[in-house]
């Protein structure tokens, strides 16, 4: 019986100290090494960049993730159901194939909005901070839509048909009473978000702008050079900014709870 | 009936299904007289909510009308919505904002300017030094008294109830049930509730509508409902059980 005592825990430590704590412990003795060289202004640049695009990313995609949820409750059209349910496929779909489709349709919409009003829009379709966040939205509409819908459907529709019988409109009920009551849901949806664009890479790559570096952008690109130590400043600072989401997520779930 | 009565509610061949489905409920006729109260009873499924559901705008009929106080607020070409219905409804789970004080759950339907009518409300409801407390903090029998409260503090003219005693114990059962006979004869206020349970019916109700498979099978006033001995009372709730049986034949037919 003595060797479950310490077998059950090996065994349950091994994903976290093989998939974490070792590659952790290796990025920390090289980003150790690397110290004077990496961790300078660019590096600070890169990160806030990080930090802003998946920031907007995560508010855009709550917006579009509210609207989901909420406007097929406020009008009864089955139309509109059956868009919310194609709409998050998204996450099924790999990032690079978003990318290349996105690009490739786009061009049609360009040449048809050139050629028909005469107005040029490729300056906002290639390789532009605007493409990106809208292939983002798209990639990870699902991840928010997900937790959110279930927690309004477990809030039930009485709280807002006692409003609109008390004589308050759809808005005044979704601010006042729904939006209250989803915050811990509506902030778990924006960290998962935001946390899914912090590593996401194949669709950052196929569509950033030239000037637009990200995190985890730079840290394959270091990995690419074979500079691979050096790219443990980047990726330290993604797992660390990670780590700190997803505590914020448990605190939130622990509210929730 | 009374000849020459004011009728707060008039309903007429009133039909409903969900989906195009099997109706839930089927011409529908009746006329609730102003300061009445009324049970529906019936068993489960057999339309009693819809029908509430209907009355108070949050669902639409497929055909028939219904008049609250004169205006039609339901017919083929109108559908008012529920605030502009007179018309209050407390759900059966009491549906009570989670996140908002007692108070503030009862001042939610009013203008700031009216707030101090509320004050009179807490205390007729009996709810006084609970103002400051949230509904995870109070029993089910006070859900339901804030649950009414906030209802009445819009002045609706008519009250709908649904299983208003389904959650509550038996002593709580029967105070409530005292308390919203008193209250609604205070403000003459009309008032539908939905039961399963004839005993609720018949110890606040002035007139009881039985429904089965989504019509009404038998229309009576409670008193003289209590006038029959036990035996006859009886017979008279088995010739309904034989009725809605009957109906069920027909429409299987």
């Amino acid at each position: 019986m003595g060797y479950k005592k310490w077998l059950i825990p090996l065994i349950c430590a091994t994903p976290f100290l093989f998939g974490f704590l070792f590659p952790l412990l290796q990025l920390v003795k090289w980003a150790y090494v690397n110290f004077s060289t990496q961790l300078n202004i660019e590096h600070v640049f890169i990160s806030l960049q990080s930090l802003l695009i998946a920031g907007i990313t995560a508010v855009v995609t709550i917006f579009f993730t509210l609207c989901l949820v909420y406007f097929p409750k406020w009008n009864r059209l089955r139309i509109i159901k059956h868009l919310v349910k194609f709409t998050t496929v998204g996450y099924i779909i790999p990032g690079a194939v978003i990318g290349i489709t996105l690009v490739a349709s786009s061009s049609y919409f360009v040449s048809i909005m050139y050629n028909f009003f005469g107005i040029e829009i490729g300056y906002l379709v290639y390789s532009s901070i605007y493409i990106l966040i809208f292939a983002y939205i798209f990639r990870f509409l699902a991840v928010a839509y997900n937790p959110i819908e279930a927690h309004s459907l477990r809030i039930g529709s009485n709280l807002s048909e006692s409003s609109y019988m008390l004589g308050k409109s759809k808005l005044h009920t979704f601010f006042n009473i729904q939006f209250p009551l989803l915050k811990s849901s509506l902030m778990s949806g924006f960290l998962i978000v935001f946390i899914d664009v912090m590593k996401e890479l194949p669709l950052t790559l196929l569509l950033k702008p030239y000037n637009v570096q990200t995190l985890a952008i730079k840290a394959y690109e270091f990995a690419d050079d074979e500079r691979v130590s050096e790219a443990a400043i980047p990726s330290l600072t993604l797992i660390g900014l990670v780590c700190l989401a997803m505590y914020l997520i448990s605190m939130f779930r622990d509210e929730k709870e | 009936m009374k000849k020459n009565s004011t009728h707060i509610l008039k309903i007429s061949e009133l039909s409903k299904s969900f989906d195009g489905k099997q109706n839930v409920l089927s011409d529908v006729t009746y006329q609730l007289e102003q300061g009445n109260i009324c049970a529906i009873v019936g068993e489960s499924g057999c339309g009693k909510t819809t029908l509430l559901r209907l009355i108070s705008g949050l669902e639409v009929s497929e055909s028939g009308t219904i008049t609250i106080l004169g205006e039609t607020v339901s017919s083929i070409n109108v559908n008012k919505a529920p605030h502009s219905r007179k018309v209050g409804m407390v759900f059966q789970n009491y549906a009570l904002f989670p996140h908002l004080t007692v108070k503030q759950n009862i001042q939610f339907g009013v203008a700031k300017i009216e707030y101090d009518s509320t004050l009179k409300l807490i205390e007729l409801m009996g709810l006084e030094g609970k103002e400051h407390q949230y509904p995870h903090e109070l029993s089910s029998g006070q859900k339901q008294r804030v649950a009414i409260a906030r209802t009445l503090a819009v002045k609706p003219k008519l009250l709908l109830l649904d299983e208003p005693f389904s959650n509550l114990d038996l002593l709580t059962k029967s105070s409530l049930r005292k308390e919203i006979r008193k209250i609604a004869k205070l403000l003459s206020l009309s008032v539908m509730f939905v039961t399963h349970d004839l005993y609720d019916a018949v110890d606040i109700a002035d007139e009881i509508l039985f429904l089965s498979d989504g019509r009404i099978v038998q229309e009576c006033d409670t008193e003289s409902l209590m006038h029959q001995n036990v035996d006859e009372i009886k017979v008279y709730l088995e010739q309904i059980q034989e009725q809605a049986k009957h109906l069920l034949s027909l429409k299987n037919k």
